[in-house]
């Protein structure tokens, strides 16, 4: 059956005690606060605009969460296979426990190898209820559980050197059926500021349950402005670098992807229009909007937002 | 009356398989995608499927009994092409014409999946055997090979729709170019 609002009540009440429990944690930070409730009430009002360079755009739908069942079944991993449900549908060959994360590279001082656990005792976990916008035109919103990348690279020492941040995915045939369909590790990368900044996260769960093979397991990054192939899964390697990563889907296919990929309604794919998305598990389309929403947050990460690099 | 029955037969599975595709689609995880797809997909199948009568009949003269059957999967076909449509204008676009016209400026695909629709149209309104008397054996035939327009723009559509590259596509657009170098040289 179609997904009514009102089918979601378990995550419903969840995000509601979320919410409340959640208010105190996120006034913590304000880019946050804005990104997760205080404009709550701006996203119900469709006329509300946001502002940008004297931009208007209309905010046409609440955020409310996705079922974690839909989250769970509707996924791009191509190294579990190409179709959306080819990745839960795979056998569980992800052994994610132990798993470590190396950060290194020859932006830090304070290279280390951390065990999942270790992660997880070192960091507060956070609840982040962020719009997840596909580069395909399709959307969710997902509750995140994580722990800002910041403070992970600030417990590296960075240095002078760290220019940019270069992510790795666990590279394995016996573990992914279908490891190999870029001819290596799924690489992805963001420039330092990016990476340190607020919103930007290494998720490790979602609804408070952990993440499944099939989202990531057990690490991921979560950039909440970009398109998702910018969010590396299963992640094993984080390197500060001098040089600019050249990403998988870049490497892939220079033409319809870069380096950058912020969400932007206004520069189309090569194939097909930015300017309004589907939400998984809803009728209709919405549009979308600049940096998927996250604008006021991050818009002065890019100085020239006439510069198409920083669109695809 | 043997080929009739068939005709029947045809039409029952084909409304068993569609009522089992809607099923699916239903549990699929986006209903909405899902349906669009599926009936595109099974759109293109049929529509290939129709080309295939008149080579396999001359290739098997006995199969030439079942060219009556061509018309009803010319219908199914141009009537998943149209579920398709409106599962686009009412589930994915909410009737949000402007919106649709947005879209539509923006994805050449989307031209492509429009104009082999309307090539259909006149086909389908000409299908039964009455239309064939009114216009003439020969001008029937004419009209109805606007499927070799339609049908290669139709693929294109589908390969062009394709966010992730798969094989189908292009295995149907491989059978209609050897249907297509066929019956180019078996024009009469
Ligand atoms: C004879 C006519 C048509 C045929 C045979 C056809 C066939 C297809 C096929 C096979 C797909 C791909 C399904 C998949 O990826 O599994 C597709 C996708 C699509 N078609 Fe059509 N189509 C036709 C006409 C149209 C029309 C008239 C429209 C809209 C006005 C349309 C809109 C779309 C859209 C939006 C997609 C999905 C693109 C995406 O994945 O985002 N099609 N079509």
């Amino acid at each position: 059956m179609p997904v009514k609002s009102s089918d979601i009540t378990p995550q419903a009440l969840f995000m509601q005690r979320r919410r409340m429990l959640g208010l105190g944690l996120a006034s913590l930070s304000l880019p946050l606060a804005s990104g997760l409730f205080a404009d709550e009430e701006e996203l119900l009002d469709p006329d509300a605009p946001l502002s940008l360079g004297g931009q208007a755009v209309a905010v046409n739908k609440p955020i409310t969460a996705t079922r974690l069942d839909i989250i769970n079944s509707y996924n791009n991993y191509y190294e579990f296979g190409f179709g959306k449900e080819d990745p839960s549908q795979a056998p569980k060959t992800l052994i994610t426990s132990p798993w470590s994360v190396t950060v290194g590279g020859v932006g830090v001082d304070n290279p280390g190898i951390y065990d999942i656990a270790d992660l997880h005792a070192e960091h507060d976990i956070e609840n982040r209820l962020y719009r997840f916008r596909c580069v395909e035109a399709w959307s969710m919103v997902v509750p995140w559980n994580g722990i800002p990348l910041a403070a992970i690279i600030k417990a590296a020492k960075p240095n002078s050197k760290a220019k940019y941040v270069r992510f790795e995915t666990l590279y394995d045939d016996k573990q992914m059926p279908n490891a190999n369909w870029a001819g290596g590790p799924y690489i992805e990368g963001l420039t330092i500021a990016e990476a340190v900044h607020p919103l930007t996260l290494m998720a490790t769960g979602i609804y408070d349950e952990p993440l499944q093979q099939q989202t990531g397991a057990p690490i991921r990054l979560v950039v909440p402005w970009k398109y998702g192939f910018k969010y590396a899964k299963s992640i094993v390697r984080i390197d500060l670098v001098e040089e600019m990563p050249r990403n998988t889907w870049w490497r892939q296919n220079p033409q319809e992807y870069g380096f950058y990929a912020n969400v932007n309604p206004k520069f189309n794919h090569p194939r097909w229009s930015q300017a309004s998305e589907r939400v998984v598990g809803s009728f209709g389309r919405q549009k979308t909007l600049i940096f998927n929403g996250y604008a006021d947050d991050v818009a002065y990460l890019y100085p020239d937002l006439s510069d198409r690099r920083y669109f695809y | 009356m043997q080929i009739k029955r068939l005709a029947r037969l045809f039409n029952v599975l084909l409304l068993v398989f569609v009522v089992w595709q809607f099923e699916l689609s239903l549990k699929a995880p986006d209903t909405v995608t899902e349906l669009r797809d599926m009936s595109g997909r099974m759109a293109s199948y049929l529509l290939l499927l129709s080309l295939l009568f008149t080579p396999a009949s001359h290739l098997w003269p006995s199969l030439r009994v079942y060219v009556p059957l061509r018309r009803y999967v010319g219908l199914w076909a141009f009537t998943m092409a149209l579920v398709h449509l409106l599962v686009w204008v009412s589930l994915e676009f909410n009737f949000d014409w402007l919106l649709m016209w947005q879209e539509t400026t923006d994805n050449l695909f989307i031209w492509m999946g429009l104009i082999a629709l309307l090539l259909l149209l006149p086909m389908a309104l000409t299908s039964n055997r009455k239309s064939s008397g009114r216009l003439g054996y020969r001008r029937w035939q004419a009209l109805h090979s606007l499927t070799y327009v339609a049908l290669p723009l139709a693929l294109g559509h589908y390969l062009m729709a394709q966010k992730v590259a798969t094989g189908e596509p292009v295995v149907l657009l491989v059978v209609l170019v050897l249907v297509m170098i066929w019956r180019f040289k078996h024009a009469r």
